[in-house]
């Protein structure tokens, strides 16, 4: 539509521009006036013809059906677009039908966002007799500009014949509703190739019928890619004069494979709205209102789903010209243009920079693939980032120089396959300076390894790698086998510390023994006191002093008992003693010995005269047996 | 009487306090002999055995030369005369990589592990023997007490059995102080829970390593197969490859059972694995 304005406005141009030149040319060349009339008359006339044949665009003559029986009536639209004003022409008479005026009804649309109105003016044509007939083309004038319709056939058939045309077996009724509601498939192009973009278009057209809940439709592409269906366009159209409400789906396919491909049936799915057949016997009551009201009003219509079906479409998919393939070529078909920007342009040597690859044009995008760097010896290449727009698709590169040697990115190539020219094209972009600083520290680069590495990069890095040179000394030689969890001494070594633990504690106990048990502390004391007052009575026998003998002797024994039985001292006497030891296990000649002892010490006390050496050294020897027992014995 | 006592208790007091001081002083000293004696344990009998460190230095020289094949032969003279060092193992796994025998180059390492097992040179060049291996060992996800006690295996097997005498002499020293120091019974309980954890973790990762000893084995031959018996003609259960690190469940004569990363055993011949 957009297209038809154009060339109408440039055709109106056109000819005021001729026109203009044609009344100059006659002004300075009167005399050839009559030779340049004829042909400049002839050129004004095929001319106007024209603009007649675009204004013709504008009115349009349309029938709801082009079947029609005797008794029934037609309608005829007369559709006057991008203008409303216009107001109903007068139908001359047409041969075969009766006309009355109904009435206009104006249409406004939306279509691309822009805004489009229309009117049309309805007119009922009653079919006199049968056969076919043409109505128009129809010519109308309104202020002074002449419009001229299309030409319908309308067929008129025997009333019979046409009720069972409309109304008669569900067959026909099918065929009837073929002609009212289809769906037709169209392919952009027959012959295409491979990975070529293709525009489908897949239309629904709809004659006065009701029709809801229309789905998106499918279609079968086995072999082809297809994207799915954006929004629909919503217009009229007009076959052999029958107008037709079309609702247009658009997709872009490209075939995958080559060879001869089937496209299609498209399958379309909605509900249609359907007027109820009438089965009740006709009563008289429906005879007084000539049709049952009721029906029409609460149940007269019923929507029934219907899946239509378009034809197939057969393309010719050719494979790519092997021919001058460039090397680089990855399957990018269309007619394409490539941006390359760099960043940063200057860096130090193992950062990142970012290589944007812009890829602008028509064609089919699934199939670009990023451009590829003419070499990357000096780089490390990380594999590109995607995005895909409307407008075109980006690759974001990043790249790693991997010394302050690099002076400049390689060029960047793309080829595609122009489908326009039939040829393989290839884009170069670059080289693209950039300065490569020293990295800040001396050391080696040492860069991570991405699972999708290059393999050289990967090569390289293994070339570098060795073993570390043998040890010039051989260490500490020692036992095989031999280990310190197994050396004795070192297992013996282990237990000096709980030993010395031992005793240490033991120490410490005994220590705190004596200072809060008394008895205990005198109880340890006496045989070293004991031996003292020994060593004292020894002194004394030898030197013959007997008082002090025995005196020495009473006091030890004293003393002794006292201390290993804790009683006080002072007291001591023989019976004390006996009372103390009665109840301890102490043998009862010990007892007596410690008896006589006494006695004896007595004795020599007061009559220290009779006492002889010998009695002396028996009495000291029994102490010290005494002792020694009590010593032995636990008491 | 009571004034008496009195001085009594305060003199062994002081003398208490200065006997503490001397004990603190003998247990260090104690401790420092011990380590010191047991630092230097078993010294080799070096004039009784020839001269091993000529042998290592020929050894050294040979490799140099690049003679790796009698490089091997001199410094195998060494552990055949029953003497060992993480250094003289190294260097024949060094001998074997550079003559192109992985298994037994990574034999060598681990066994140069056992004896030096923080020695970078010794850790680059096993990983990097063992990046070369044609198999891939699996990840396995180690249980958390496996990997508390991994930690102590930079620690040789004498560095173990040292620390873990260390722990047990100052846990044994700390019971000691108690004796004489009040303060320290408040610390007791803490200090003592510490010292029982470590001892218990080292001696159990000890346990472990020595229990490994005879064990871990490295497959020395290129590929071969583990069969369902110790026979020539048993049928094939699964393949090993050269330097795949396995454990000897069971020998019988000339065969060795063996038991892979993933838990499956089979029979190999003797001459296919090398002890570590």
């Amino acid at each position: 539509m957009r297209v038809c304005r154009k060339t109408f406005i440039k055709r109106q141009d056109f000819v005021k521009r001729y026109f203009n030149a044609t009344v100059r040319i006659i002004q300075k060349m009167k005399k050839n006036l009559l030779l340049i009339c004829f042909p400049c008359l002839i050129g004004a006339l095929i001319i106007l013809t024209g603009i007649a044949c675009a204004e013709e665009i504008k009115f349009e003559a349309s029938a709801n059906r082009n079947i029609v029986s005797l008794g029934q009536g037609l309608q005829l639209g007369l559709q006057f677009r991008d203008s409303k004003g216009i107001p109903a022409p007068e139908l001359p008479a047409i041969n075969g039908f009766k006309s009355r005026y109904i009435g206009p009804s104006t249409m406004m649309s939306i279509v691309n966002g822009r805004m489009s109105s229309s009117v049309t003016h309805i007119y009922r044509l009653i079919p006199l007799k049968t056969g076919r007939f043409r109505i128009g083309p129809l010519s109308f004038k309104y202020k002074g500009d002449t419009y001229i319709s299309n030409s319908l056939t309308i067929q008129v058939v025997d009333s019979a014949a046409g009720r069972g045309a409309l109304h008669g077996s569900g067959q026909r009724t099918e065929t009837d509703l073929k002609d009212r509601v289809f769906v037709r498939m169209q392919a952009g192009k027959s012959r295409v190739y491979i990975n070529e973009i293709i525009p489908l278009t897949i239309k629904l057209y709809i004659n006065s019928l009701g029709i809801r809940n229309i789905q998106y439709p499918e279609f079968s592409h086995e072999g082809f890619s297809a994207e799915g269906f954006g929004k629909p366009l919503q217009y009229r159209e007009t076959i052999d004069g029958t107008a037709y409400d079309v609702i247009e789906f658009r997709t872009k396919i490209f075939a995958t494979k080559t060879g001869e491909l089937k496209l299609g049936p498209a399958k379309l799915q909605a509900n249609l709205i359907i007027k109820k057949q009438r089965r009740r016997p006709a009563s008289q009551f429906n005879d007084f209102f000539g049709r049952d009201a009721f029906d029409d009003f609460f149940g007269g219509y019923s929507t029934e789903p219907v899946e239509l079906n378009s034809g197939n479409i057969a393309l010719t998919v050719m494979p790519l010209p092997k021919d001058k393939r460039p090397p680089d070529f990855s399957g990018a078909v269309g007619d394409f243009d490539l941006s390359v920007e760099a960043s940063p342009d200057e860096i130090k040597a193992g950062d990142p920079l970012t290589l944007k690859m812009t890829i602008t044009g028509d064609g089919n995008f699934n199939t670009v693939t990023a451009p590829k760097l003419k070499s990357s010896v000096d780089f490390k290449v990380y594999k590109p980032q995607a995005k895909q727009d409307e407008d075109g698709k980006i690759f974001e590169q990043i790249l790693i120089p991997l010394s302050d040697a690099v002076k400049e990115i390689p060029e960047v190539n793309f080829s595609f396959f122009d489908i326009a020219k039939g040829e393989y094209h290839t884009i170069s972009k670059g080289p693209f300076p950039v300065t490569v600083l020293k990295p800040e520290k001396k050391e080696e680069i040492t860069l991570m390894e991405a699972p999708h590495a290059a393999e050289r990069t990967f090569a390289k890095e293994n070339f570098g790698r060795d073993i570390i040179y043998i040890k010039e000394s051989p260490g500490r030689l020692k036992d095989k086998d031999s280990y310190l969890y197994m050396n004795t001494v070192f297992l013996l070594m282990q237990t000096i510390p709980f030993l010395l633990f031992v005793s240490l504690r033991k120490m410490r106990k005994r220590k705190e023994r004596l200072r809060r048990d008394i008895g205990y502390a005198r109880r340890l004391s006496a045989p070293q006191k004991a031996k003292k007052g020994i060593r004292k009575a020894e002194y004394y026998l030898n030197t013959n002093r007997t008082g002090d003998f025995y005196d020495s002797i009473f006091t030890t024994l004293r003393e002794y008992i006292g201390n290993r039985f804790h009683l006080p001292s002072g007291g001591i006497t023989a019976d004390i003693v006996d009372n103390a030891l009665k109840d301890k296990d102490i043998d009862e000649d010990v007892l007596t010995g410690l008896r006589n002892m006494f006695k004896e010490c007595d004795m020599a006390r007061y009559a220290s005269a009779g006492l002889r050496r010998a009695d002396m050294e028996n009495t000291l020897k029994d102490l010290k047996q005494l002792i020694d027992y009590l010593e032995r014995h636990k008491l | 009487m009571t004034g008496i006592k009195i001085t009594h208790s305060r003199l062994v007091a002081r003398g208490e306090l200065k006997r503490c001081i001397f004990l603190i002083a003998f247990m260090v000293i104690c401790q420092l002999y011990l380590l010191f004696l047991s630092a230097a344990p078993v010294p080799a009998e070096d004039k009784n055995r020839g001269d091993p460190q000529y042998i290592f230095y020929k050894g050294n020289t040979l490799y140099e030369q690049g003679k790796y094949d009698l490089a091997i032969r001199e410094y195998s003279k060494l552990p055949a005369r029953g003497m060992e060092s993480g250094n003289l193992y190294y260097n024949l796994g060094n001998s074997f990589f550079k003559k192109g025998d992985l298994g037994k180059a990574i034999l060598n390492y681990e066994r140069a592990k056992r004896l030096i097992p923080r020695d970078s040179d010794l850790k680059s060049n096993y990983n990097f023997a063992l990046s070369r291996i044609k198999y891939n060992a699996p990840e396995t996800s180690a249980s958390l007490l496996k990997r508390v006690t991994g930690i102590f295996n930079i620690l040789s097997i004498n560095e173990m059995t040292l620390l873990l005498s260390a722990v047990f002499v100052s846990a044994v020293f700390f019971f000691i102080a108690r004796l004489y120091i009040q303060v320290t019974r408040r610390f007791s309980v803490f200090f003592m829970s510490v010292l029982i954890i470590v001892f218990i973790l080292i001696s159990f990762s000890l346990f472990n390593r020595i229990s490994m000893l005879d064990k871990e084995a490295i497959v020395i031959s290129e590929s071969t197969e583990a069969g369902f018996e110790p026979f020539e003609n048993a049928t094939a259960h699964f393949t090993l490859y050269e330097g795949m690190k396995v454990y000897i469940v069971e020998s019988k004569k000339g065969w060795r059972k063996v038991e892979r990363f993933d838990g499956k055993s089979g029979w190999v011949r003797n001459q296919d694995i090398g002890k570590i």
